[in-house]
């Protein structure tokens, strides 16, 4: 997708997120995964680190020298990102301990990315479609 | 994770998903009903003895899940047969009685919207929203069901 459509998603997801609270730690978690996501996309097109035909769906699922890449470029995106995703596992697919905790944590998480998003600039690298390895190959 | 915390998870999700709008909040409102679903067809697969309830908790990746040390930390580890995190990517050792099975076919048709509603950016119509909301009831009155049983016949 384009980085206006991210754009727009992430700001829809992120008014909806206003509507719960600390309490219902899984939907900010989850909203938080789903508005940064959107967020991260945004970031990489504007970097032109991904063609707007190659959408990341989770920082886990990179590709690894891809995700290398992003993380010697913005690196407390990355991490920030990858930091909610694996607060899923522990809070909203399971009933670790101190999940408004964790929904606290993810909201400061997604300002990192949102950040990141918004201070991205072409950054004028070699064209995301060469080296790109689809894994369908 | 056991069938009383998955159930639990369901009552807390399913309560975010009847508040928010379902136009306005579709994303959240759609997030909250497949997590839920995910959860009810977790406590229904381990009602059902197709799954088993383990400590362990499923992570975004097949057969990696965490586990808690003593010391309290958390790590990963590669385990067949707890929790699942997407019917469609699960394989079960055990034959899927025919409820839980239409149960299953619900959770894939309300799966079916994530990708293209949720990251894809396709219109979300009001058909859409009624075929999500029809399919996520289904899986939650079957796995409620199914979960009630198994509590009857012990």
């Amino acid at each position: 997708m384009t980085p206006e459509r991210h754009r727009e998603f992430a700001e829809r997801i992120t008014r909806s997120l206003e509507k719960v609270t600390m309490a219902d730690y899984e939907a900010v978690i989850e909203a938080c995964m789903l508005a940064g996501t959107h967020w991260f996309n945004v970031a990489l097109h504007e970097m032109e680190m991904s063609a707007p035909d190659h959408d990341v769906l989770h920082v886990e699922f990179m590709v690894v020298h891809e995700r290398r890449k992003a993380w010697l470029v913005v690196p407390a995106m990355v991490e920030a990102l990858e930091r909610i995703e694996d607060m899923r596992g522990l809070h909203v697919r399971g009933n670790a301990a101190d999940g408004d905790k964790a929904a606290a944590a993810a909201v400061l998480c997604l300002g990192v990315i949102r950040e990141a998003a918004l201070d991205a600039k072409p950054l004028g690298l070699t064209s995301p479609h060469l080296g790109h390895v689809n894994l369908d190959d | 994770m056991d069938i009383a915390s998955h159930m639990e998870k369901v009552e807390r999700m399913d309560a975010v998903h009847r508040r928010l709008d379902r136009e306005a909040d579709f994303e959240l409102w759609y997030w909250m009903a497949l997590d839920a679903g995910n959860q009810a067809m977790n406590a229904a697969l381990h009602a059902s003895g197709i799954t088993t309830e383990e400590p362990e908790l499923a992570s975004q990746v097949n057969d990696i899940y965490m586990r808690q040390a003593e010391s309290g930390a958390w790590e990963r580890v590669v385990k067949r047969g707890a929790d699942i995190i997407h019917p469609q990517m699960s394989e079960f050792d055990k034959p899927v009685p025919a409820d839980l099975q239409t149960a299953i076919e619900a959770l894939h048709t309300l799966e079916s919207y994530r990708d293209p509603c949720i990251r894809l950016g396709k219109e979300v119509t009001p058909e859409i929203i009624e075929d999500c909301d029809a399919a996520y009831e289904q899986v939650l009155t079957i796995a409620r069901e199914t979960v009630a049983s198994s509590r009857s016949a012990s």
